[in-house]
């Protein structure tokens, strides 16, 4: 368990860090960035909160931060194509848009289910961004 | 800390292992991706011609007309591109000039066909313009410059039309596209029998002349004179052949 059994309300202020990033998963796919954005907003909101809010908070945030680097590749080589010319629809470019979309929906269900488990107070870690989350989030 | 970095190589390593499977799978082709292109580019050819058509003389010469053609199917029926659309067009223009439109049409001016000393030297021009449509390197120096979208909105003619017209009939293509086209010349007109010096003779009575002229892939070119040392050589490294006189 993170923290020590948290409150309601800290289990709902965890859980919305994960919902902020999915809602701006809905207005942010066109642009990358504005799901990091809302989601670094809500963290830093949350810095006063408590371990099992900011570790939540940051969780999301890590997670969010690797989807903008892979989203903004796919949206930089579309432009490439429609606008500078530089390369045509190749299966190198079609393989990468599929990964992408393959791994958005694998974060979308995956955030879904921690918004939905952290709001009843179970944790939820994910592989690989949950350690790194332990080591920025200290008690 | 060792073990975040394992498990952040074990994540990066497999979206890079589904990344490279999903390269693997044939996508233009069962998405008929390259027919799409290949159809973008008849219809944007199609357009520009169209303002051609509207824009320039049609020349009414039927000699030149004849050999121009007559050149034309030499070369698509001795190496077997009938698969491949062509559409040979002569045009009233005093610019020493031939360039290839995207899908397939080949635009030759008169004022070429009376600069050429020989027809063997327009057979070499021809040739060099029909490969750059063979390879398509319209559509890559298109693509490169304008990118699909702008050029899918030339398909309607108008100005973005215009636009794409006087780059492709003025611009010489890369030093590698050039090269290429002149490799694969060599062998077009190799096969069809008809002697590829006339495209070294060609470019080396261009690189001499002062006329104005358009044909920038020769005239402008830094090494017009080594292309043609190099069209030379690749001639002479082929088996020795009987070439066609062309009197057509």
């Amino acid at each position: 368990m993170i923290g020590e059994n948290p409150n309601i309300s800290d289990c709902e202020r965890a859980s919305n860090s994960y919902i902020m990033s999915i809602v701006a998963i809905a207005i942010g796919l066109p642009i990358p960035i504005i799901n990091l954005v809302a989601t670094f907003i809500f963290f830093l909101a949350q810095r006063k909160a408590s371990y099992f809010v900011r570790w939540h908070s940051m969780q999301a945030l890590l997670s969010q931060l690797s989807l903008l680097i892979l989203n903004s590749r796919a949206w930089y080589w579309t432009y490439d194509i429609m606008f500078r010319g530089e390369e045509a629809v190749s299966n190198e470019y079609i393989a990468y848009l599929i990964a992408v979309v393959l791994i958005n929906l694998t974060e979308f269900f995956a955030t879904l289910y921690a918004a939905s488990k952290v709001r009843q107070g179970i944790d939820v870690r994910f592989w690989f961004f949950s350690d790194l989350t332990d080591t920025f989030v200290k008690k | 800390m060792n073990k975040i970095l394992f498990r952040g190589l074990i994540l990066v390593l497999s979206i890079f292992a589904v990344y490279q499977g999903l390269k693997e799978v044939p996508w233009t082709k069962w998405f008929g991706i390259d027919e799409k292109y290949i159809e973008i580019e008849q219809e944007v050819g199609d357009a520009l011609w169209h303002l051609i058509e509207s824009s320039e003389t049609i020349s009414t010469d039927t000699q030149n007309i004849k050999v121009v053609d007559s050149i034309v199917n030499q070369i698509v029926i001795r190496n077997k591109l009938q698969n491949i659309r062509f559409f040979p067009h002569v045009i009233d223009n005093l610019q020493v000039n031939a360039f290839a439109l995207p899908g397939g049409h080949l635009v030759v001016h008169t004022a070429l066909i009376e600069k050429v000393e020989t027809q063997e030297q327009l057979a070499g021009v021809i040739a060099h313009e029909l490969s750059h449509i063979t390879e398509r390197h319209i559509s890559k120096k298109l693509l490169k410059e304008f990118g699909v979208a702008i050029l899918t909105g030339a398909t309607g003619g108008g100005e973005g039309a215009r636009k794409v017209l006087t780059f492709i009939s003025s611009r010489a293509y890369d030093r590698t596209l050039e090269s290429e086209a002149d490799m694969q010349a060599i062998e077009f007109l190799y096969n069809a029998q008809i002697n590829p010096l006339g495209l070294a003779q060609f470019m080396e009575i261009m690189s001499e002349s002062d006329l104005p002229n358009e044909l920038d892939w020769i005239s402008t070119h830094p090494s017009s004179e080594e292309r043609a040392q190099n069209i030379k050589n690749r001639v002479d490294e082929l088996p020795i052949k009987v070439y066609k006189d062309l009197n057509i």
